[in-house]
């Protein structure tokens, strides 16, 4: 209750002088966020999730070069969408022994509903499957860019700082990614 | 009309969100009613956009938010663990010095530099390698166990839950249909009753009509 009307300024400064409990606090504040996005810029929830610790280990380490300029929440995702660069780069390089990651955490975090209609819990399980079924037939330059653009609702010039990329080059991997998406769409329902 | 399909490459977001300018607005209007390709497109965002909106925020595992971050607590200059340390370190130097040898009657054979050859070290390592993979497989095998009966378990509570929902649906159905049935009932049963009640007086009234009748027709007869 204490920390919760604290702006992400007051416990920046408090974390810095010490205090785990308000480095908590900030990172609880965001942390689904970041989660969600690692989730579906990544093939599976074992990826994502060490994403995220290595996005806020960046932050913390960080942190004493944040200077108060533009808001503490693009500044964090520029961090990850530096580090997920980063990850799925390796990952293009060097790709694991596994089948199919997705698939099998598909059924790994199916869980039986508790209390919820299970129709409407098993839809939205299959709405994400999909969106991230999706996301991973773009490379990750355009997945990127489609992720800011649908998911964080940023403008092309946002994007472009973001991901250090000029905004024409921005619209034109949007646009091929939409071309891509398109033909991969069709090709599943021919299927 | 050629289309060199720009205009919507660059504005197509702007367009569907609503904040192009009216001349940009009108171009995209233009793009997609008459050229296939830029339509194709502004579909694909569309749905993607409406695809977005669906996503389901994931809740974030357990994890340690604090763990890399917050370094250990420095012990203070002199403190006892400190203390302890040293010694156990000096114990540990004597103990290799003296090469010592603490042995059991399990097997248990602990060598500070001893007498052990490297053969002998290299089979018990053998044979600790092995009861560790020996031990690796069993666990192994009890976890994929455990997480087969725990997804057995978890369909078989989908499919109770389901099951449940489907009764609810169907009892929630037949209740429906039991109170319009009775409703109806009602109403062709008030509907009954009011006919009779009309036949009934009709009959009266007859009735009474043929009483004047009679009693006039008596009356003349009299006369």
């Amino acid at each position: 209750m204490l920390f919760a009307s604290a702006s992400d300024e007051t416990l920046i400064g408090k974390a810095l002088g010490g205090s785990q409990r308000h480095w908590e606090r900030l990172v609880r504040r965001h942390e689904t966020m970041v989660y969600n996005y690692c989730l579906r810029m990544t093939r599976n929830t074992s990826d994502a999730r060490d994403l995220l610790q290595e996005v806020f280990l960046a932050v913390y380490r960080h942190l004493p070069s944040y200077r108060n300029e533009g808001q503490f929440k693009g500044w964090m995702m520029r961090i990850a969408a530096n580090k997920t660069m980063d990850l799925l780069r390796v990952r293009q390089r060097s790709p694991r022994l596994s089948t199919d990651d997705a698939a099998l955490d598909a059924v790994q975090q199916w869980q039986a509903p508790d209390t919820q209609n299970p129709d409407r819990v098993y839809e939205q399980h299959n709405d994400n499957h999909r969106i991230r079924t999706l996301l991973q037939a773009l490379p990750p330059e355009q997945r990127l860019v489609v992720e800011l653009k649908f998911f964080q609702h940023c403008t092309f010039e946002e994007i472009a700082l973001q991901t250090s990329t000029p905004v024409n080059t921005v619209k034109s991997r949007l646009y091929t990614s939409l071309q891509k998406l398109k033909d991969t769409l069709e090709e599943r329902h021919v299927v | 009309m050629s289309c060199d399909h720009q205009v919507l490459a660059d504005h197509v977001c702007d367009y569907i969100e609503g904040k192009a300018p009216p001349v940009i607005r009108a171009r995209c209007d233009e793009a997609v009613q008459q050229c296939a390709h830029c339509r194709d497109v502004h579909a694909q965002a569309l749905e993607f956009y409406e695809l977005a909106g669906k996503w389901q925020q994931q809740e974030v595992p357990h994890w340690n938010r604090a763990r890399f971050v917050v370094p250990p607590a420095r012990l203070p200059q002199g403190s006892w663990p400190a203390w302890a340390a040293l010694a156990a370190s000096l114990a540990a130097i004597v103990l290799v010095l003296l090469r010592v040898e603490i042995s059991t009657t399990d097997g248990l054979l602990i060598s500070f530099g001893g007498s052990q050859t490297d053969a002998r070290v290299q089979e018990l390592v053998a044979a600790e390698l092995a009861r560790h993979d020996t031990a690796q497989e069993l666990l192994l095998d009890a976890r994929l166990d455990d997480f087969a009966a725990d997804q057995v378990n978890a369909n078989q509570l989908l499919l109770a839950r389901w099951q449940e929902v489907a009764r609810a649906e169907r009892r929630q159905e037949l209740g429906l249909l039991m109170s319009s049935w009775q409703s109806q009932r009602f109403e062709d049963q008030q509907e009954f009753n009011n006919q009779l009640t009309r036949l009934t007086n009709d009959q009266i009234e007859n009735n009474q009509y043929l009483n004047v009748l009679l009693q006039n027709a008596a009356q003349s007869r009299r006369n």
